[in-house]
């Protein structure tokens, strides 16, 4: 897994790429929580390049997102694919999480 | 009876990979549907996780034995360890309802293997150890390599 940062406009982008699980999560979890440490509470994680996540990495998001909210912002999702979907779905997750097409849409989505 | 393949690893987290791509590239091989591939994928990857993460904690790790057979149209993984025995009872069920708040962030392993799997059962004794069973079933699958390869 790699995982990279970059401020767009009011959004935090977090770009994942390869397989979240076990063996990703601590990087994963260091760098969304130094994120949110600094203050980066609005976030958009782009998973257009995720092909599977376990429920480690649901985990991780989950606690992103609990993290975010509580200080007032929000950790959304973008460009979730089939695989990804499923196992969001199956943990119940689809229902927390706000999930846009893509990153531009989940990035203008703190804009409006 | 299918054929019926197998892999061992020692019981390390950098071995689950391995592990998991193992069962989904044998379930492809049999024409399961990418569903029925990423489900079966994803129990073993929680099974493997959790027999790593919690079974051998503190242990030197030992090995964990994956075998894959298709029945018909059920596809059968079994996972065998001599870790400390799971017990599924203690896993409280999980809240799927509930907002952020309240969510809890532990207990989702299991559940997504009860989830995606048909039939779940788990075995264990003092000398063989532990035996857990995922059945797939899997609707429809092609038949062309199984007639060809067993004859």
């Amino acid at each position: 897994m790699e995982i990279t940062t970059a401020q767009k406009d009011n959004a935090l982008l977090v770009t994942i790429t390869g397989t979240i699980d076990a063996m990703a999560i601590e990087t994963l979890s260091a760098t969304l929580s130094e994120q949110i440490r600094q203050g980066k509470t609005r976030m958009v994680a782009d998973f257009g390049q995720v092909d599977y996540i376990n429920s480690a990495g649901l985990r991780a998001l989950l606690v992103a997102l609990k993290d975010t909210q509580r200080k007032g912002g929000d950790f959304r999702l973008a460009g979730v694919q089939e695989n990804v979907k499923r196992a969001l779905e199956l943990a119940g997750f689809t229902s927390l999480f706000k999930i846009f097409p893509d990153a531009e849409a989940g990035v203008a989505s703190y804009s409006s | 009876m299918g054929r019926t393949v197998e892999i061992v690893r020692e019981a390390r987290m950098e071995n689950v990979a391995e592990l998991r791509d193992f069962v989904w590239e044998a379930a492809r091989r049999e024409g399961a549907d990418e569903e029925a591939c990423f489900d079966l994928k994803l129990a073993v990857d929680e099974a493997c996780t959790n027999i790593v993460e919690h079974g051998y904690a503190g242990l030197p790790p030992g090995p964990i034995v994956v075998t894959f057979q298709r029945e018909a149209d059920r596809l059968i993984v079994t996972i065998r360890d001599h870790a400390r025995p799971f017990d599924p009872e203690a896993v409280p069920p999980p809240d799927l309802e509930s907002d952020w708040p309240e969510r809890p962030v532990r207990g989702l392993g299991w559940h997504l293997i009860r989830r995606t799997m048909d039939e779940v059962s788990l075995a264990s004794d003092g000398e063989r150890g532990n035996r857990l069973t995922l059945v797939k079933s899997c609707n429809p699958i092609k038949q062309e390599t199984r007639s060809t390869k067993e004859t």
